[in-house]
């Protein structure tokens, strides 16, 4: 009788110790996973909180989806006026050769005229020369790199003794460049008698004409400024 | 000494339970259960002891096998997407209401007994 109750206490010992740890552990678990939100929602809460999230997704999903479809009406308009903005550039481009502040290049004709100590050449044979050239459909003329535009002063000071081309000074061996049909320059430069070569050549200037493929004229290095001109209306 | 055995016991695992590491979620409700049919056995134990028919295998039996069934069955439940630990709570908390309704009907009847006795001893004392 004595040594049952003894076993039996020893079990009960350790029964109790089980149970008590293992009751105590759970406590533990739970109150941590009380605190840790998600894990410990009942399932209709999970339900809930799905739901919510559903209808977040879907309303975030519109957004998305109009905002996709805005992203795409500005990319057209981008396009739009990158293409009309490329049309500008060009047309800009065709302005600027025109006007004479782009670099050129093309077949043309090269005078260069040499001041004699018989004969020098004046501001208005240059003048001479060029409405020459313009008038043989020249594109562009430069004298000694300096562009002829629709500004350009071509004048004498001192008594001829200076020469000055869009307000710069230039002295000889004068180089007249210009663009044009090699064939048009030909026929009204070296015109029999009257053209500017045979003129000048007979009264004893001394000049050398030669047409090339390849002629290069610079841009035209100053501002182009219009002060008092308005557009009318 | 039955008395001792288990307040030392309970105090060895409070400290034990204390300091064993948190087990993962998902298990801890099948702890849960094996709990309650281990706490179902300990009142059982309990009862029968009281009607003086504590038999420590069937004891033994009862609170390991209990657990262990419970446990399974729960695990089962799982896999069938039944609730069975529901049913297994259900049946072990009614049944501990039971056991504990035995030992309160057996201290209440022997508080009776001794109030009767008394006033019988009176009664003789002052005849």
């Amino acid at each position: 009788m004595r040594k049952d109750k003894i076993t039996i206490s020893i079990v009960i010992f350790f029964v109790s110790i089980m149970l008590v740890s293992s009751m105590f552990i759970q406590f533990r678990t739970v109150e941590k996973t009380n605190s840790m939100g998600i894990e410990s929602m009942r399932e209709d809460e999970l339900r809930q909180e799905i739901l919510n999230w559903k209808t977040k997704y879907n309303e975030v999903d519109e957004k998305i989806q109009s905002n996709k479809q805005k992203i795409e009406e500005y990319t057209n308009t981008i396009q739009n006026n990158e293409q009309s903005s490329e049309l500008l550039d060009e047309e800009l481009k065709e302005y600027n050769m025109l006007v004479g502040k782009t670099n050129v290049v093309g077949e043309g004709v090269v005078l260069n005229l040499t001041d004699t100590p018989e004969q020098s050449f004046s501001a208005s044979n240059l003048i001479y020369l060029v409405n020459e050239l313009k008038y043989a459909g020249a594109e562009a003329i430069s004298i000694n790199d300096q562009r002829i535009i629709n500004s350009t002063d071509i004048v004498s000071i001192n008594n001829n003794q200076y020469i000055l081309v869009n307000g710069e000074r230039i002295v000889s061996p004068y180089e007249v460049k210009a663009i044009g049909s090699k064939e048009q320059l030909d026929n009204i430069l070296n015109f029999k008698n009257e053209g500017f070569v045979p003129y000048y050549k007979t009264n004893g200037y001394t000049l050398d004409i030669s047409f090339q493929s390849n002629v290069r004229i610079p841009a035209y290095n100053k501002e182009i400024v219009l002060k008092y001109v308005k557009e009318e209306g | 000494m039955i008395f001792i055995a288990i307040i030392l016991g309970c105090i060895i695992g409070i400290i034990v339970g204390n300091f064993a590491p948190v087990i993962s979620y998902t298990y801890s409700a099948y702890l849960a259960i094996a709990i309650i049919a281990s706490l179902d056995s300990v009142f059982g134990g309990v009862a029968s002891s009281l009607n003086k028919r504590f038999d420590m295998g069937v004891f033994i039996s009862g609170f390991f096998g209990n657990a262990i069934l419970a446990i399974l069955l729960a695990y089962l439940g799982e896999r069938l997407n039944v609730d069975i630990y529901l049913v297994s709570i259900f049946v072990f908390v009614s049944r501990m209401f039971n056991n504990l309704a035995i030992i309160r009907r057996y201290y209440l009847e022997k508080f009776r007994n001794r109030r009767t006795k008394e006033v019988k001893e009176t009664e003789n004392n002052t005849k």
